[in-house]
């Protein structure tokens, strides 16, 4: 998408404003309310949303750098995104294992008895219980939730934004923002059922469910990014499509060597060697031909929305083929049989590749069973003489085929003057 | 009938000339069966100068640049027909639907346009001249004639045998037919045919060549 024409509400720096906004607001009413009414809670909550400044401000400034075209970078900076989504995702990671650290504790001092019994085999840290003035329980409630509900309205914009506008690192930083908001919910839910109902272990039962969601979104954001880094191939049935959709194009003999990886999340790379016997005067179209059918088979590939397309031609690998002319001599020249058992005499003709120069051939006295010369020197054709071309020809085998020549004079079927015999 | 025949195949090209000229014989349904008015089309690997000295008197050259009739067995690629004022397919239209109706494809019928003075239409069909609005009104007659499937790609474009060969790439086409030019060398056939991969049946337009 281009920034420059995109709408002000699809465009990824006004998404990542207002997601730095909020976390400013947020900051700020939590510190100063969590200071006037001695809540080391909501003090904690108000530098957890100061701290998530930051990566938002870097989420901000990677989708700049990576529409920036940069001498000597020919995918320009695009796998800065990639390593950003590897960060957010790393980062989520941790938070889920906290969440679920911090519950397991919170578990064990449910259990004094296993408590103590964990903590004299393995030192752990201090849990501490939130305890809430029961006066402040539904102001809190307040501040809490609608901090809860302002988190996942931005993150559902975030995710919306960057969804539309391609940037993968602004849509993982929606879904972080989303399980920030996840947590304040559950962990309000988790204060509520406690406090007011009284059941202890609340907390740290939703504290396990919520690092589960937060682990999993973790996953989904890290491991993209990660194959992306590694350049991970764009999977079997993406290259398998690809070889067929070039096997199609005309001129296209075979596929070579073919490399199929992302560039950040959202270009789509095919290096493809193709192989084939035109000229390279044609290899213009060619290319064009292929391009076309390789970019929409790339596009196809999720998220993708850019591709780069590389086409090497090479020309197809020596494959010599062995005609041999059954013939006999009469009045001094060779002549071509009709019966593979009248022949005395063999015509080699090893087939050019191409048309720079005449194939080469050879006349040889038969001193063996044709058959057993054929498989001696590896003929891949025998050809006999058939006035009518409808005549049979005899049946071939798995490695020879037979052809047949309608003039029995191997000078005039092969065009080309022999040396005389 | 339409009669197909190739040059030696003692070269590797020349066996998959040989081999597109077996495939397009059978899929014609040519036989040995010969008469004085046949259509005979020459198949051959040679480019078009060295094609053309060896093609016989009377006969359309087809030029199978290394095809070797198993893509076209498999796929079902329609034909490709430059046209322009009447004489420049007056003999390629005919056996271009009589081809496609034996194969059982389409034709894509293709025409590069300037652009007219004043006309602010950006439709290419507006800026025809009254001679292209004919012709192409004489080939969709043709294709009812045939109940062949006729599809029109127009552009304005400056440059012919380019357009003529993008067009037919982005149509999938398997067969480009287009008519000798009344010059050999520099006629947009020969243009076409240097540049393009898909293989071409230049048609002989001398008047000898039976239709």
């Amino acid at each position: 998408m281009n920034t420059a024409t995109a709408k002000w509400h699809q465009s990824p720096y006004v998404a990542e404003i207002v997601a730095i906004s909020q976390y400013a607001i947020k900051a700020i009413l939590k510190i100063v309310i969590g200071g006037a009414i001695a809540s080391s809670m909501i003090k904690g909550d108000g530098f957890h949303n100061l701290a998530d400044i930051v990566p938002a401000a870097i989420v901000m400034f990677g989708i700049w750098i990576k529409r920036r075209k940069w001498k000597g970078y020919p995918f320009q900076l695009k796998e800065v995104e990639s390593v950003l989504t590897l960060a957010i995702g790393a980062l989520l990671g941790f938070t889920g294992f906290k969440i679920g650290w911090g519950s397991l504790l919170g578990c064990i001092s449910l259990m004094p008895a296993v408590d103590t019994f964990i903590r004299n085999a393995i030192p752990l840290p201090v849990h501490e219980a939130v305890h809430i003035n029961a006066k402040l329980l539904w102001p809190l409630v307040g501040l809490m939730g609608g901090s809860a509900i302002v988190s996942l309205v931005v993150a559902r914009f975030q995710i919306h934004v960057g969804k539309v506008s391609g940037d993968a690192a602004l849509t993982a930083d929606g879904k972080e923002t989303m399980t920030d908001g996840s947590v304040e919910l559950v962990g309000l839910l988790g204060v509520i059922l406690v406090q007011r109902f009284h059941i202890a272990a609340a907390e740290y039962i939703l504290g396990f469910v919520v690092m589960g969601f937060v682990l999993h979104t973790a996953w989904e954001i890290f491991k993209p990014s990660l194959d992306a880094i590694l350049k991970r191939s764009l999977g079997d049935d993406v290259e398998a499509d690809l070889r067929t959709a070039a096997l199609a194009v005309h001129g296209v003999e075979a596929t070579g060597t073919l490399f199929t990886f992302r560039v950040g999340r959202t270009t789509a790379v095919c290096l493809m060697t193709v192989v084939t016997r035109l000229d390279a005067n044609r290899h213009a179209f060619l290319r064009f031909a292929l391009q076309r059918v390789i970019e929409k088979r790339l596009l196809e590939v999720e998220d993708a929305r850019e591709v780069e397309i590389r086409i090497d031609f090479e020309e197809p690998p020596e494959n010599p083929h062995r005609s041999v002319y059954a013939c006999e001599v009469v009045d001094g020249r060779l002549r071509i049989v009709s019966d593979l058992d009248d022949a005395t005499h063999v015509l080699i003709c090893d087939l050019r590749q191409d048309d720079t120069g005449r194939s080469r051939f050879r006349s040889e006295i038969l001193l063996t069973d044709p058959l057993e010369f054929a498989k001696e020197r590896k003929v891949q054709t025998i050809v006999l003489h058939r006035p009518d071309p409808a005549d049979p020809l005899p049946e071939g085998e798995a490695d020879l085929t037979y052809e047949a020549a309608t003039s029995s004079d191997p000078e005039l079927e092969l065009g080309v003057p022999l040396f005389p015999h | 009938m339409i009669r197909v025949i190739n040059d030696s195949n003692r070269t590797q090209p020349g066996r998959m000339a040989s081999s597109y000229a077996a495939w397009l014989g059978k899929a014609l349904d040519s036989t040995s069966q010969t008469t004085d008015s046949d259509t005979t089309i020459f198949v051959s690997h040679l480019p078009v100068a060295e094609a053309t000295k060896a093609c016989p008197p009377g006969a359309h050259l087809l030029l199978s640049l290394q095809e070797d009739g198993h893509r076209q067995s498999a796929q079902k690629n329609p034909i490709c027909l430059p046209f322009g004022s009447r004489r420049s397919y007056k003999f390629a239209a005919p056996l271009a639907f009589r081809l496609a109706k034996q194969l059982g494809v389409g034709i894509v019928a293709v025409h590069t346009t300037y652009r007219k003075n004043g006309l602010s239409s950006e439709t290419p069909e507006d800026h025809f001249t009254p001679e292209t609005q004919e012709s192409l009104k004489l080939l969709r007659q043709m294709a009812a004639e045939f109940g062949v499937p006729l599809t029109l790609d127009v552009q304005m474009a400056s440059e012919i045998p380019g357009f003529v060969v993008r067009a037919a790439i982005i149509a999938d086409c398997g067969l480009i037919v287009m008519e000798r030019g009344r010059v050999l060398y520099g006629s947009n056939a020969e243009l076409v045919a240097a540049g393009t991969p898909i293989p071409i049946l230049i048609v002989n337009n001398d008047g000898k060549a039976a239709q």
